[in-house]
């Protein structure tokens, strides 16, 4: 028989780091674009699954001796291989009892109808807002579910202020994959508190000014979490590095362009052409496979997160399970 | 003599679905450029592992709600990253008892013949590596090897394509479809497979002789949205003794259609680029008598690629017409029977847009 318990070991055997599972009326309310129950009508829960970025990885682009690591295995390996692996070896584990599991992986370089923005972790994003509705009553494809939304009603965490999820073990270092199900299992609790102080460390950091003062609140499982506006494009400027602090840039980058000082400093603001058209100058390191560029910004705003929250003792210490799970054989 | 049922329940452990073992003599009779004899000359036995799709992945399709899912994790993820893990690991599994294991993974357009018409030379196939120049596109194409040639008079020209439901025919596994999907009594049409050639002595599992598995129901025929398969040619061919009939495919046309599927299928192209390219590029959709062929493949990518491009590295399926109309046709009188608590599809038939 197919219980919560089964699935959250067998998740964590096969390689996730935590895992929450979601009641999905918890979406009532959701906009259909974003609606797991558009994907999947017979839904009755979701799972959400989370695998670490290693902190060496964001250690290294801390301290500025490296940063293709963590494109490669904190990004690329993991949403592209690891996730699959995870995703797929849970499938079975689902439908061999009879129910469907459709597996939601990341889809970085598509954006839904109703975002007008970019995922700056890739090369390319495509736009689906000339879709069409395949028959009346459906949103046009792709729905893509907000996977901060759906981790908050799998009970993993809570959102920060630009809106991702940070979580009490791993604050803003990890990357999300889910599974919705029809299969009836004992749902946990939506997470309810928010991991996010407001300390705005993170839009200090962010050498682009591409997180806002501007409040924007956001509602999930009936529990209002406070965010801040989050440009995508000008994040996927300084993402790629058109930073003056970055190591990378020769000396006479942008030596003709007449707002070179204004964009090394961040204070250029970029919308989605002028972002494209600077996209060729900042070609410093070679993406990885499927897109994925080199984080030049070394995800300043979730190191000073990430620091914060250890600071405020907001992260478990992880050790003491980790060894008494060592010693019993079995993964933490 | 390795312990033949020892692979198997590694195999099965280590995450395949499906293990058979297959007699490499079945293959007699196979063109040389296809027979998989000569891609390890001395191998004696030939084992199938076959990797399932999950039904959830094709549900966003049957609804028309979300097509990411499929190509990147039941296409790309098992071919890319799930299948070749496990083939790393069941090789390992067999050399360390001191024969070769030639793992081969899924692989597509690197052979001598095209593998859209078996013909000799360089032709376009639909498999994953992306070629820029042909098209001028991002979607995924690439090419047979046009240039290969034998390295001694006794080989075949590298790289060596065999066909591979065939192979997992002769390992046992199920039988072909009227589609030309291999089905097997588990998953019916939904399902990967990877081969490993050894050295290993093995004793063949017989080939499948249980209830067709093909109800001859014709919903793949119907439902195709390019008409890709005949209604009323065939072809046979006969694997370890054992006749296998399908309806005959257009091959060209299926490459047109699984990707990009036409005014009623596909719903990421707006109507008014069908409508602009009627009697052009798009030509192939409105009009029936236009023979598909690799001109008319770059005519459409070249004009449909700005909606919803390949960027998983294979091309994103939209039709999927046979696949979905064959498991809701197993699944009410089929293999697929009972198999799951709740039904594929409700109705008989799928969504078409309105347009």
């Amino acid at each position: 028989m197919l219980t919560s318990q089964l699935i959250k070991e067998a998740a964590r055997r096969y390689g996730a780091d935590l895992v929450g599972i979601g009641d999905i009326r918890h979406f009532a309310g959701t906009a259909p674009e974003h609606d797991p129950r558009l994907i999947l009508p017979t839904a009755r829960t979701i799972i959400g699954l989370a695998m670490r970025i290693p902190r060496g990885l964001n250690q290294v682009m801390q301290s500025g001796t490296q940063r293709y690591a963590a494109n490669y295995l904190g990004t690329k390996t993991i949403s592209e291989e690891l996730t699959v692996l995870l995703l797929l070896k849970l499938s079975r584990l689902i439908e061999d009892e009879g129910y469907e599991a459709c597996p939601q992986r990341t889809c970085p370089n598509i954006r839904a109808r109703d975002d007008d923005g970019t995922n700056p972790e890739v090369s390319e994003n495509i736009s689906l807002r000339r879709a069409v509705p395949v028959a009346p009553g459906k949103p046009a494809p792709d729905v893509l579910i907000d996977f901060t939304q759906a981790a908050v009603i799998c009970g993993l965490g809570s959102p920060s202020w630009r809106g991702q999820l940070l979580t009490t073990a791993f604050g803003p270092f990890q990357r999300l994959a889910f599974i919705i199900t029809n299969a009836p299992l004992e749902a946990d609790e939506p997470f309810t508190a928010s991991l996010c102080d407001q300390c705005g460390a993170c839009a200090a950091a962010c050498p682009g000014q591409a997180i806002g003062d501007k409040p924007m609140d956001v509602t999930y499982a009936g529990q209002t979490f406070t965010t801040r506006s989050y440009d995508r494009w000008q994040c996927s400027v300084y993402y790629r590095g058109a930073h003056r602090a970055n190591p990378l840039q020769p000396p006479d980058f942008l030596a003709d362009h007449p707002d070179r000082e204004a964009i090394r400093d961040g204070r250029f603001r970029f919308g989605e052409e002028t972002a494209k058209d600077i996209y060729p100058k900042l070609n410093f390191l070679p993406q990885a496979q499927y897109g994925y560029v080199a984080c030049l910004c070394g995800r300043a705003c979730d190191q000073a997160c990430y620091s914060h929250l250890k600071e405020k003792g907001l992260l478990e210490d992880r050790r003491a399970a980790a060894l008494q799970a060592i010693r019993e054989g079995v993964r933490p | 003599m390795i312990d033949k049922e020892a692979i198997r329940r590694f195999a099965l452990e280590s995450g395949a679905d499906l293990c058979g073992f297959g007699d490499l003599n079945r293959f007699e009779g196979v063109p040389r450029a296809m027979d998989p004899r000569f891609v390890f000359p001395a191998a004696r036995s030939l084992i199938c592992l076959a990797f399932r799709m999950p039904r959830g992945v094709q549900r966003g399709i049957e609804e028309g709600t979300q097509f990411y899912q499929y190509p990147s994790l039941a296409y790309g993820g098992i071919n890319e990253t799930y299948a070749p893990s496990i083939l790393y690991e069941v090789g390992k599994f067999i050399e360390d008892q001191g024969y070769e294991a030639m793992i081969y993974r899924n692989t597509g357009a690197r052979g001598s013949v095209s593998d859209m018409d078996g013909t000799p030379g360089n032709t376009l196939s639909p498999e994953e590596q992306i070629v820029y120049q042909q098209t001028g596109s991002r979607t995924a194409h690439h090419r047979t090897v046009q240039t290969t040639r034998p390295v001694s008079p006794e080989q075949e020209a590298p790289d060596l394509q065999f066909h591979f439901r065939l192979a997992a025919v002769a390992c046992g596994l199920g039988e072909i479809g009227l589609s030309k999907m291999l089905l097997t009594p588990q998953f019916g049409p939904m399902q990967r497979f990877a081969f490993i050639f050894t050295d290993a002595p093995i004793e063949p599992d017989p080939m499948y002789s249980g209830k067709p598995l093909c109800l001859k129901c014709k919903a793949c025929i119907r439902e195709c949205p390019g008409h890709c398969l005949s209604d009323t040619e065939t072809v046979t061919v006969t694997v370890g003794g054992k006749p296998m009939t399908w309806a005959k495919l257009d091959e060209w046309r299926c490459y047109i259609y699984y990707t990009y599927s036409g005014r009623k299928q596909d719903p990421f192209v707006p109507t008014e680029v069908f409508d602009q390219h009627r009697d052009g590029k798009l030509r192939i959709y409105e009009h029936p008598e236009v023979k598909a062929n690799e001109q008319e493949v770059l005519n459409v990518y070249a004009t449909l690629d700005p909606y919803f491009p390949s960027q998983v590295g294979y091309n994103m399926a939209k039709c999927a017409g046979c696949i979905g109309a064959c498991v809701n046709m197993l699944e009410r009188g089929g293999c697929l029977k009972g198999k799951f608590k709740e039904p594929f599809r409700k109705g008989l038939r799928r969504w078409n847009i309105d347009r």
